[in-house]
């Protein structure tokens, strides 16, 4: 009873302790399991993931100052100072006469040119200078777009040649005239079903390639090449430059790449991780782009967006665009969880759901696995610490109502027919109790905004209740007929702390009304109890989280 | 990044019995690792000045001759013992050359978090992990490591020395306390405030650049 007020302090402990935790499963060369000590602790869950995301900041750029063998390449790399050319200019290249410049990404830029001895207009993509320091690199290049090359899938660009001229890489693919998906949303979102239209032949051709044992890397609207026809080419399959040695990054700008459509595991540089479900994530985020018209998160800055992309959950789409059609937020939010096992195990079967939904059929993402959204509907809110302050008091509180409730079925069972022992009993007794909760409260520490909102719904409905008294009396209404109200009044109180607290108080809630509910058909079929009934209902809505919260406060161990 | 324990442990029983190679063995094992502190300590102009082989030879030869007085009292674990000599050894070397500049020796903690330059940092992690980065997420990287350079800086000094000691010489919690002469949770709860405040750095956007030499 007598809670000392430090529970910052003691949330501060449980918090170092769990940073110390993964730090040491880091060293230990475990993954760190962070989503599931964030779902162990709930309300440390955010600043969790916070601080862990700075701890393996430190512990990355640590292992880089400390190493000195890194040192010593770095250095040297510094004082050689890499020449980084930029690509051929416009003019002839090989046998290639360039036309146009089509584009700039990350690893190159995208010619619109004619093969001479073909005598085809092509795509052709110089990889920059430089890019590639070494042979094995330049080995490794060739494979890939090799095996780009390989892939023949209507909805991807096929790739014609991949070779070297004055050292300089290129590869060529089908010129495709038209747009890019990047150039139609800039319009705007897209409806819902030309959307999933659009986007599920990009997902077959995803499969195909992951069948074909490609990964895209790169997936995002300016990738998706849209024909005069309108229908969707995917492009630099499987040439997502990888980086290893020393390859050097010195341009700023026009080579930057996007992370707003990477998955986390992409974005924080995680050893071995990637896999379809990567691809799987990228294509939920163009998704996401195409019903509201941006993409899932967006900072400031790219760094901003990593950070996000690592930590926080995208606004639901229909947030953001209201006429996004809620089965297709569902998708595009699978596709987008952080954990690669809860998404669409194959981009395959992300295709299934939106052709389903083109076909008006029952689609995946509502059953399984995507409980996890409606489990979110049950999640804690950042307030709901406060109820650690009261889970004590609320185990008292539950008794106090069960006494009450208890004693005037009693006095019912007695035959007392006039209002004055009851309301002496709800005003005079409940009210006491109250005050005393209030004055306990108050002294265990300052009592915050949110808890001060809370004792005023709470106040409400302890009035009201003092006035049902009032209304039967001049309704002329024998004593305590108007009791399945409290049931009302007790479930509205929890409805409204459901949603600022925890939206586990749904269930008291409901289980409240139901019991308002069931009281007045005891009253009218005769059977007594209903208040009793009540007593039981409301002491067990307090009880239970109370409990809950009382052992969370950590006080229950001292 | 530190030798395993439960051998130092065996060598230093050896060594108590008088055993010649496993004092030779237990120094020699540590090398490595002294001289990632001693360097994580050294900044560029005292490495044009001093080797740190130097130094790490240094800590060698006077954890050697008080090995003894160590043995008879060992208070603290072996390599928070060499870790304090060989921070001795880098506060001297400053006193010595009396570097000019911000480093002085009144930051007798000076850690060096050295800047890649041109070179993004992230290249050379992604070498040392063998890791996949996309383009994007190298160059991402490379402003994140930026940042994250500016901000250690702007840290107050035992906010940067408990996450210096905790990420950089990874010592665990326990062995930060001791170093420190804290209690457990004192010590977790230093490690994290300056997470925190570490945490608002980086948030920081006036953080960013590059403030750094």
């Amino acid at each position: 009873m007598n809670r000392q007020p430090d529970p910052p302090a003691d949330r501060d402990s449980r918090l170092a302790g769990l940073l110390a935790e993964l730090t040491e499963q880091l060293r230990q060369g475990q993954e760190p399991r962070v989503e599931e000590l964030a779902a162990r602790e709930p309300e440390l869950a955010a600043e969790l993931r916070e601080l862990w995301a700075a701890a393996l900041l430190a512990e990355r750029f640590a292992a880089i100052a400390s190493d000195e063998h890194l040192q010593a390449t770095w250095n040297a790399a510094l004082e050689s100072g890499m020449p980084t050319t930029g690509p051929a200019l416009p003019g002839h290249f090989g046998d290639f006469e360039i036309l146009e410049e089509l584009g700039r990404g990350g690893m190159g830029v995208v010619y619109r040119a004619r093969q001479v001895s073909l005598d085809r207009e092509v795509a052709l993509k110089v990889v920059l200078r430089g890019t590639w320091a070494s042979a094995a690199d330049l080995a490794r290049f060739r494979a890939e777009a090799g095996s780009a090359a390989r892939l023949s899938h209507p909805n991807i660009v096929p790739v014609y040649e991949v070779g070297q001229i004055d050292e300089q890489p290129y590869f060529t693919m089908k010129l495709v005239a038209g747009t890019t998906l990047a150039e139609r949303l800039s319009a705007g979102p897209l409806p819902g079903r030309e959307a999933a239209a659009l986007l599920a032949p990009v997902c077959r051709a995803i499969q195909y390639a992951h069948e074909q044992g490609l990964l895209h890397r790169d997936l995002k609207p300016s990738n998706v090449l849209l024909d005069a026809d309108g229908r969707p080419h995917v492009s630099d399959f499987g040439l997502a430059r990888r980086i290893e040695s020393d390859e050097r990054w010195t341009q700023t700008g026009a080579i930057l790449g996007t992370p707003l459509y990477m998955s986390p595991e992409q974005a924080a540089g995680s050893r071995g991780q990637l896999g379809p479900t990567s691809d799987v994530y990228s294509l939920g985020a163009i998704l996401y782009h195409m019903l509201t018209g941006r993409p899932p998160l967006q900072g400031p800055t790219a760094l901003d967006t990593v950070l996000l992309v690592l930590e926080q959950d995208p606004p639901p789409p229909r947030l953001v665009n209201p006429l996004a059609d809620a089965d297709l937020e569902m998708i595009a939010l699978r596709s987008l969880q952080k954990l690669p096992a809860l998404r669409y195990a194959t981009a395959g079967a992300l295709a299934d759901d939106l052709e389903a939904w083109l076909a008006d059929e029952p689609i995946a993402a509502r059953s399984g696995k995507f409980g996890q959204v409606f489990a979110r509907l049950f999640r804690e809110t950042h307030h709901a610490v406060v109820l650690e302050n009261w889970g004590l008091l609320w185990m008292w509180h539950s008794l106090a109502l069960l006494v009450i409730c208890l004693v005037t079925n009693a006095f019912q069972y007695r035959g007392i027919r006039s209002p004055g022992p009851y309301v002496m009993l709800w005003t005079v007794g409940l009210g006491t109790w109250a005050a005393i909760f209030w004055a306990l409260r108050r002294r265990a520490g300052p009592v915050t905004f949110v808890e001060r909102q809370i004792a005023h719904v709470w106040a409400s409905s302890m009035i009201g209740i003092a006035l049902l008294f009032v209304l039967e009396m001049l309704m002329g209404l024998p004593v305590l007929t108007l009791s399945p109200l409290l049931g009302l009044t007790s479930g509205m109180v929890f409805l409204v702390k459901a949603g600022i607290l925890t939206g586990e108080f749904y269930v008291q809630s409901a289980a409240l009304f139901a019991t308002a509910i069931v009281m007045a058909w005891m009253d009218r079929a005769g059977i007594p109890g209903s208040i009793s009934l009540f007593g039981l209902v409301s002491a067990a809505c307090f009880f239970f989280p109370g409990l809950k919260y009382w052992k969370q406060s950590g006080n229950a161990e001292r | 990044m530190w030798p395993d324990a439960s051998q130092t442990i065996e060598l230093l029983r050896r060594a108590g019995e008088g055993d010649a190679s496993a004092v030779n063995g237990l120094l020699e094992r540590h090398r490595a690792a002294l001289r990632r502190i001693v360097m994580l300590r050294l900044d560029r102009g005292l490495q044009r000045r001093v080797d740190a082989s130097d130094i790490v030879q240094d800590v060698m030869i006077e954890a050697n001759r008080r090995l003894d007085d160590y043995l008879a009292a060992p208070n603290v674990p072996f390599h928070l013992w060499l870790r304090q000599i060989a921070r001795d050894r880098v506060i001297d070397a400053y006193r010595r050359h009396k570097v000019a500049g911000r480093r002085s020796i009144d930051r007798e903690q000076a850690l060096v978090v050295r800047s890649a330059g041109s070179q993004s940092a992230l290249d050379l992690a992604a070498q040392l992990a063998g890791r996949e980065l996309t383009p994007a997420a190298a160059a991402v990287w490379h402003e994140l490591e930026d940042r994250f350079r500016a901000a250690l800086e702007q840290l107050d000094e035992p906010d940067r020395e408990i996450i210096v000691m905790r990420h950089f010489e990874q010592l665990s919690n326990s062995e930060a306390a001791q170093t420190l002469g804290l209690s457990e949770p004192a010590a977790g709860m230093r490690y994290l405030r300056a997470m925190r405040r570490l945490r608002e750095m980086l948030d920081e956007p006036s953080a960013s650049g590059r403030s750094v030499p």
